[in-house]
C-alpha cells in the first residue's frame, strides 16, 4: 500500500466530529475560572454579584431599602440614571440591575409586577443586542444577560401561576405574556441568526485569502488564516448555544404558563409552536448544507497546499511565485522538468549523506513525489 | 492576556481535543484532558503577570496535553489499548452510526484507521497525529518534543511504515 493513502486516510481523521457543546461549556467555565484567578491579582469574585460583604444577614428587602434610602439621602440617584445606559460586564451595570431589583421588591400589585418584568425582559434583550453588534459572541457580559433574562422570565410565570393558585382570574394576562415572550423569542432569534450571519461572511472573506495564501506558497499566512477560521467557527457554535439558551428561557415559562390559558388561547399557542418547530427543522437544514459545503470547501484547500508543497519541493516553483498551480487541474502540472529533478537526487545520493539521518529524509521526499504521482 | 488566551482557546480547543483523544482512543478521557489541558495552561500564565509573552500558545498548549497525556498513561500503566478493548469500542460506536451507506462506509474507513493507529508505539502514534492530524509543519513538531526536524521527520516517516505494515 503507498504512503500516500496511509496519508489520504489519516487526514481524513481531521474531520473527526467533535462536541461543539463540550467546548463551548468548556469555555464558559474557563471564563469563569478566570475572573476567580485573574493574571497576578488577589481572588476576587465577579462584580457581577451583589456582595454579601454589604448586606451580611439582613433580609433582602430590608437590605434593599435600606439601600435605596441611602442613595437618595447621599444623592446617589445620579448613578442610577447614568447606569440605564450600561450594559452587562460595565462598572455601572450592578448599579442598574440593583435599581430594577430595588422596583420589583417594592411593586406587589401583579398586573404592574408582570409589566415591570416583560420590560426588564425588553432590556435584557436589548442588552444583548447591543453586546453582539459592539463586542460580538465573546462579549463578557452576554452571560450576565441572558441569566437575568431567565430570571425576569421565571419571575412573570411564578407570580401569575402564583396568582392562579390563589384562585384568581389570570388568563388574562398570562396570554398577554405568552404573546410577549413569543415576540421575545423571535427577537432574540433573529438577534443571535445576525451575530452568526456576521461571523459567516467573515469566514467566507477568510477563505478567499487563505486561497490566495496558498497559492503565494505563504505557509506562515495560511496557518493564521486557518486559526482565524477555526475560532470564528467556534463562536459561530457558541452563537447558536446561546440562541437556544434564550429561547429555550423563554419557552419553559410559556409552558409554565398554558395552564392557565383559555381553549382558544391554547389553540393559538399551540399552532405558533407547530411553526416554530418547522422553522427551527429548516434552519438546521440549512445550516447542514452549510457545513458540507463548508467541507467541501477545506478540502480543496488542502488539495490546492498539497500540490503547491509538491510542486515547490520538487524545486519547480520557487516560493512565492504566482500562479504556481496552473495546470493542476488537469492533474499533470505544467513545466516540471523530471530530468532537473532526477539530477538532483543523484547528486544527494552520491555525497556524504549515503549513511546519515538525512538521507531517511531524503528518500522521504523521494517517496513523496512518487506517491504524487509523478513517475521518477 | 485574558482575551488573548480566549482568542488562542477558540483556535485551538478543538484541535487539542481531537488531538488527545486520537492518542488516548477514548472521548471522555479526551474531553478530561482537554478541560485539564487549559485549566493547567491558565495556572501557568496567571501568576506570571500581564507581561509574560507568550511566543506560541499552539506550541504551549500541545506541550502541556503531551504531559498530561503521558501522566494519564502512567497512571493507567498503559501505552495503547488492547486490541480487544479497540474492538470494543469500535463496534459500540459503529452501532450508533448513521444508517446510509456512504457514510456507513467513510465511517469504516476512519475507524480502521483510529485501530491501526491505536497498535502503533505512542512515539510514532503522536507524530502522525501531529503531522497528518494536527496539520502540524516540521519544525512546530520539533519545538513542541525538543527533537531536531530530522529526527522528526526519520520518525514521521518510520512511522508510516510502521503503520503500512498494520494494514499488511
Amino acid at each position: 500500500m503507498k504512503d500516500k493513502y496511509i496519508i489520504k486516510a489519516l487526514k481524513k481523521l481531521r474531520k473527526t466530529p467533535i462536541r461543539r457543546e463540550f467546548l463551548v461549556s468548556l469555555k464558559s467555565d474557563l471564563k469563569e475560572y478566570m475572573s476567580y484567578h485573574p493574571v497576578r491579582g488577589p481572588i476576587k469574585a465577579p462584580i457581577t454579584k451583589p456582595s454579601h460583604l454589604i448586606f451580611g444577614r439582613i433580609p433582602l428587602l430590608k437590605a434593599l431599602a435600606l439601600a435605596l434610602i441611602v442613595i437618595l439621602v447621599f444623592g446617589g440617584g445620579g448613578a442610577a440614571f447614568a447606569s440605564q445606559a450600561s450594559l452587562p460586564g460595565e462598572a455601572l451595570y450592578p448599579v442598574k440591575t440593583f435599581t430594577e431589583d430595588v422596583q420589583e421588591a417594592l411593586t406587589f400589585n401583579l398586573d404592574k409586577k408582570v409589566r415591570l418584568h416583560t420590560e426588564f425582559t425588553k432590556k435584557r434583550i436589548s442588552e444583548i443586542e447591543k453586546l453582539l453588534e459592539e463586542k460580538g459572541v465573546e462579549a463578557r457580559g452576554l452571560e450576565v444577560a441572558q441569566a437575568r433574562l431567565e430570571h425576569h422570565t421565571e419571575m412573570v410565570a411564578r407570580a401569575i401561576k402564583k396568582e392562579a393558585e390563589r384562585g384568581k382570574e389570570v388568563s388574562s394576562l398570562a396570554a398577554l405574556i405568552v404573546d410577549d415572550f413569543y415576540l421575545r423569542r423571535e427577537e432574540a432569534r433573529k438577534i443571535f441568526e445576525a451575530a452568526k450571519e456576521k461571523i459567516k461572511m467573515q469566514r467566507t472573506e477568510l477563505h478567499a485569502q487563505l486561497v490566495i495564501a496558498i497559492e503565494a506558497g505563504d505557509k506562515e499566512q495560511a496557518e493564521e488564516i486557518r486559526s482565524e477560521i477555526a475560532r470564528l467557527g467556534l463562536l459561530k457554535d457558541e452563537a447558536e448555544v446561546r440562541k437556544n439558551a434564550a429561547m429555550q428561557a423563554l419557552r419553559t415559562q410559556k409552558y409554565t404558563l398554558h395552564g392557565q390559558l383559555k381553549k382558544e388561547k391554547r389553540l393559538e399557542v399551540e399552532a405558533r409552536s407547530k411553526a416554530e418547530e418547522i422553522q427551527e427543522a429548516k434552519e438546521k437544514v440549512f445550516e447542514a448544507i452549510e457545513d458540507t459545503q463548508e467541507k467541501m470547501i477545506e478540502e480543496t484547500e488542502e488539495v490546492l497546499e498539497e500540490t503547491g508543497d509538491i510542486l515547490y519541493e520538487s524545486g519547480v516553483t520557487p516560493k512565492g511565485e504566482q500562479g504556481s498551480l496552473q495546470g493542476t487541474a488537469q492533474g499533470q502540472p505544467e513545466g516540471i522538468n523530471f530530468e532537473e529533478i532526477d539530477a538532483v537526487i543523484e547528486e544527494e545520493l552520491s555525497s556524504e549523506l549515503l549513511f546519515s539521518e538525512d538521507l531517511e529524509g531524503l528518500l522521504e521526499d523521494i517517496e513523496g513525489l512518487d506517491n504524487a504521482g509523478f513517475d521518477i | 492576556m485574558e482575551e488573548q488566551f480566549s482568542k488562542a482557546y477558540d483556535q485551538y480547543a478543538a484541535g487539542i481535543l481531537r488531538h488527545i483523544y486520537f492518542r488516548v482512543s477514548d472521548w471522555n478521557v479526551a474531553q478530561d484532558l482537554t478541560q485539564e489541558t487549559f485549566f493547567k495552561a491558565w495556572r501557568n500564565i496567571a501568576p506570571q503577570g500581564s507581561d509574560v509573552k507568550i511566543k506560541s500558545f499552539k506550541a504551549f498548549f500541545y506541550k502541556i496535553a503531551s504531559n498530561l497525556i503521558i501522566d494519564y498513561y502512567r497512571s493507567k500503566s498503559r501505552n495503547v489499548l488492547s486490541l480487544e478493548e479497540m474492538e470494543e469500542v469500535y463496534q459500540k460506536e459503529m452501532a450508533c452510526e448513521p444508517t446510509q451507506e456512504k457514510e456507513v462506509e467513510r465511517v469504516f474507513q476512519r475507524r480502521e484507521i483510529e485501530k491501526h493507529l491505536s497498535l502503533l508505539k505512542d512515539e510514532y502514534r503522536q507524530m502522525l497525529i501531529y503531522r497528518y492530524i494536527d496539520d502540524l509543519s516540521i519544525k512546530e513538531i520539533a519545538d513542541i518534543t525538543g527533537k531536531t526536524p530530522n529526527n522528526v521527520r526519520v520518525i514521521i516517516h518510520r512511522a508510516l511504515q510502521a503503520l503500512k505494515k498494520k494494514y499488511e
